[in-house]
């Protein structure tokens, strides 16, 4: 070993190593396509009026249905974790030995200034584009793409402190396509559908196109 | 700002050793690592890993999980809390004392 330790590079590339074969972004893609689906479910006249109708006609079914759907969405975001590791410790880390990433990789600053986005875009979003208070529709695009925005930021600060530029292009381009939703003429349930479309996409191009340079350098390695 | 010289004669010596400060910087990165990885990455031979592992290990700042996956003996390490305040403090005192360097 080099007598010289570069400390932060160590660290950086242990933590950049659950990045880089784009599995974690399409595992992302699927709960935004999840949140999403959710969402616009919740928002959607159909969805409030089978609610209205359960909840008055069966509380306890719509409470069990309502925690069918949680645990659902945990069983398909952990599931598709633990399959994600399994593979990773079977396939692509068989040579180069397995790590248990860090439970939380972003940095309490970055989270902190996301948070501040997030109600900076919400306010001023409001502020200027809720004419009518009783306007929920605009009210719930604000909120939907100030989160698309912090969330964005959330991946382009990884990107720079881990050295991954691709979660840069997917911070600034699914960013700036979520506060694209301001201004658009969509009900609540459907920017709820075209943010998680935007995040899905960006995230699963970004996923494949990691996971098929993964593979192809474990070709050339093998061969 | 003036120097503290002896600020590098109190940093801690068992982090201070460049194959245990490779070893603790790779475990920052993450919850957990197996002994091939640690190898791989701080391009230390066997022997010195393990010896260096042992000794974080008897100084309470990793914990080291023997198990078999399979067929196959696997052993991991990771930061114990201890550890993970000893790594910071120590690139803290670290970082303080090349700043001052600089300044003056």
């Amino acid at each position: 070993m080099d007598s010289k330790v570069n400390l932060g590079g160590l660290t950086r590339r242990t933590r950049r190593m659950e990045f880089e074969d784009g599995l974690n972004d399409m595992q992302n893609a699927i709960v935004f396509a999840l949140v999403g689906l959710l969402g616009a479910f919740f928002l959607s006249p159909a969805g409030i009026r089978f609610y209205m109708r359960a909840l008055l006609a069966n509380r306890e079914l719509t409470l069990i249905a309502l925690i069918g759907m949680f645990g659902l969405f945990v069983l398909v975001t952990f599931g598709a974790r633990r399959a994600i590791m399994a593979y990773r410790r079977r396939v692509l880390w068989k040579d180069k030995g397995t790590i248990e990433p860090l439970r939380w990789q972003v940095d309490s600053r970055a989270s902190v200034l996301a948070g501040a986005v997030w109600l900076v875009v919400t306010i001023s979003g409001l502020v200027l584009f809720l004419g009518d208070p009783m306007d929920l529709d605009s009210g719930m695009r604000v909120v939907v793409a100030a989160g698309g925005v912090a969330t964005g930021l959330i991946y382009f600060v990884l990107g720079h402190t881990l050295n991954v530029p691709r979660y840069r292009w997917v911070g600034v381009i699914a960013g700036v396509l979520s506060a694209g939703l301001i201004p658009l003429p969509l009900t609540g349930a459907a920017s709820w559908l075209v943010f998680a479309a935007i995040w899905t996409s960006v995230l699963l191009i970004s996923g494949l196109s990691a996971l098929r340079r993964t593979l192809g350098s474990l070709e050339r390695s093998e061969a | 700002m003036t120097t503290d010289y002896t600020l590098p004669t109190k940093l801690d010596r068992m982090v201070h050793n460049p194959s245990r400060l490779a070893i603790m910087a790779v475990l920052a990165g993450c919850e957990r690592a197996d002994f091939t990885f640690l190898e791989q990455v701080t391009e230390l031979n066997k022997g010195t890993l393990s010896k260096s592992l042992s000794a974080l290990e008897e100084a309470g700042y990793i914990e080291i999980k023997k198990e078999f996956k399979g067929k196959m003996p696997n052993t991991s390490a990771r930061l114990t809390s201890a550890g993970r305040k000893a790594f910071k403090a120590y690139r803290r005192q670290y970082e303080a004392f090349l700043n001052s360097v600089e300044e003056d």
